[in-house]
């Protein structure tokens, strides 16, 4: 299990998460029914614990051929993860929420054939839950707007007219992936005032 | 005219979803009729709105149908109020009080539930959880019998 003590430690930084993850993960060596419940509190913990959660999921789509109980796991670190995340427009947790049953698909399908329905069940319904909270999450977030400028202009001028906070400039050049704050596109994307 | 066949969306309890062939709210009041002795006249009294209760004939039809209904199976079995979307009906939290399965071998791919709800109500909605909490329910609820499922692979 060193892929799980790998994101342990790359993404989770807090003593108290860190000690309680490595003892789960310790417990996995028990083999059996404690063994495999020591690995999905662990992932579960790790979902939870995790300081950038985006971070984690992008991590875990980098692990290299995953057997299926790898990607068991990764689904449960996804569904804690995906709940963990900041999403600061309605869209961007719609996207989540998208993102996380694309994944859970094909890994709920194989989990069956190969466990049977009691694990088959109890992941659908743990992902279910997980979209459900992401549908409710998005309903309060702020809906995303068109900007049209015209002309090329600063970030932070937009900022100030969109917000009356010049300081949020930062936050216009992520969304819309532009290289300098100086010369923005004519046409972005931005959080409704 | 109207294509009624688009009219309405598939249903859901605690995001797993199915197809609905029956459902209704159905409601009325809780009146007391007392009963005097000597009286030809019943005397009633109202004690309030009965609780909505949502009787719901559910059926899921596919290749997959039997995964589908273990996925309903267990929706229905975690504890707690949760969102019901019904095909006509707004979303509203509800509590399952009723799961029943029926499959039968003339109709292989199909399998049919009756389904009994009542609304979660107020006293309940302060205890709702909701965000991760929910999850940590979800993830509680069941955990012992997948961890035996998964321990056969590990």
């Amino acid at each position: 299990m060193e892929w799980l003590l790998d994101l342990l430690d790359r993404f989770v930084s807090d003593a108290d998460d860190l000690s309680a993850g490595r003892a789960k993960v310790a417990g996995i060596d028990a083999g059996g029914e404690a063994g495999a419940t020591a690995y999905l509190e662990a992932c579960r913990l790790i979902g939870e614990a995790a300081t950038d959660s985006a971070g984690l999921i992008a991590a875990l789509d980098e692990i290299d051929e995953p057997t299926l109980v790898q990607r068991i796991g990764c689904l449960v670190i996804a569904c804690f993860a995906a709940l963990r995340a900041n999403y600061p427009a309605r869209p961007d947790a719609v996207a989540a929420r998208t993102a996380l049953v694309s994944r859970a698909g094909p890994v709920t399908e194989d989990a069956g054939t190969t466990f049977g329905f009691e694990l088959h069940g109890w992941l659908t319904a743990l992902v279910g839950t997980a979209a459900e909270q992401l549908s409710t999450l998005a309903a309060t977030r702020a809906p995303l707007v068109r900007v049209e400028t015209g002309v090329s202009v600063p970030a932070a001028l937009i900022a100030w007219d969109l917000y009356g906070d010049p300081s949020r400039d930062a936050e216009l050049v992520d969304r819309n992936e532009s290289g300098t704050a100086f010369v923005m596109p004519v046409i972005l994307e931005a959080l409704a005032p | 005219m109207r294509d009624w066949s688009r009219a309405f969306r598939r249903a859901s309890f605690r995001g797993v979803r199915f197809w609905v062939d029956e459902d209704g709210p159905e409601g009325g009041r809780r009146v007391a009729v007392h009963n005097i002795v000597g009286g030809e006249t019943p005397v009633t009294e109202d004690l309030g709105r009965l609780p909505t209760g949502y009787n719901v004939r559910a059926y899921l039809a596919s290749d997959t149908a039997d995964r589908e209904s273990w996925a309903l199976e267990a929706a229905c079995n975690i504890p707690g109020p949760a969102q019901l979307t019904l095909p006509m009906d707004a979303l509203r939290w509800v509590r399952c009080v009723g799961c029943r399965r029926n499959r039968s071998k003339d109709r292989n791919g199909y399998v049919a539930f009756d389904l009994v709800f009542v609304e979660a109500g107020l006293a309940s909605a302060a205890g709702i959880a909701t965000g991760l909490s929910a999850l940590r329910l979800g993830f509680g609820t069941g955990l012992a019998g997948a961890a035996l499922a998964l321990a056969a692979g590990m």
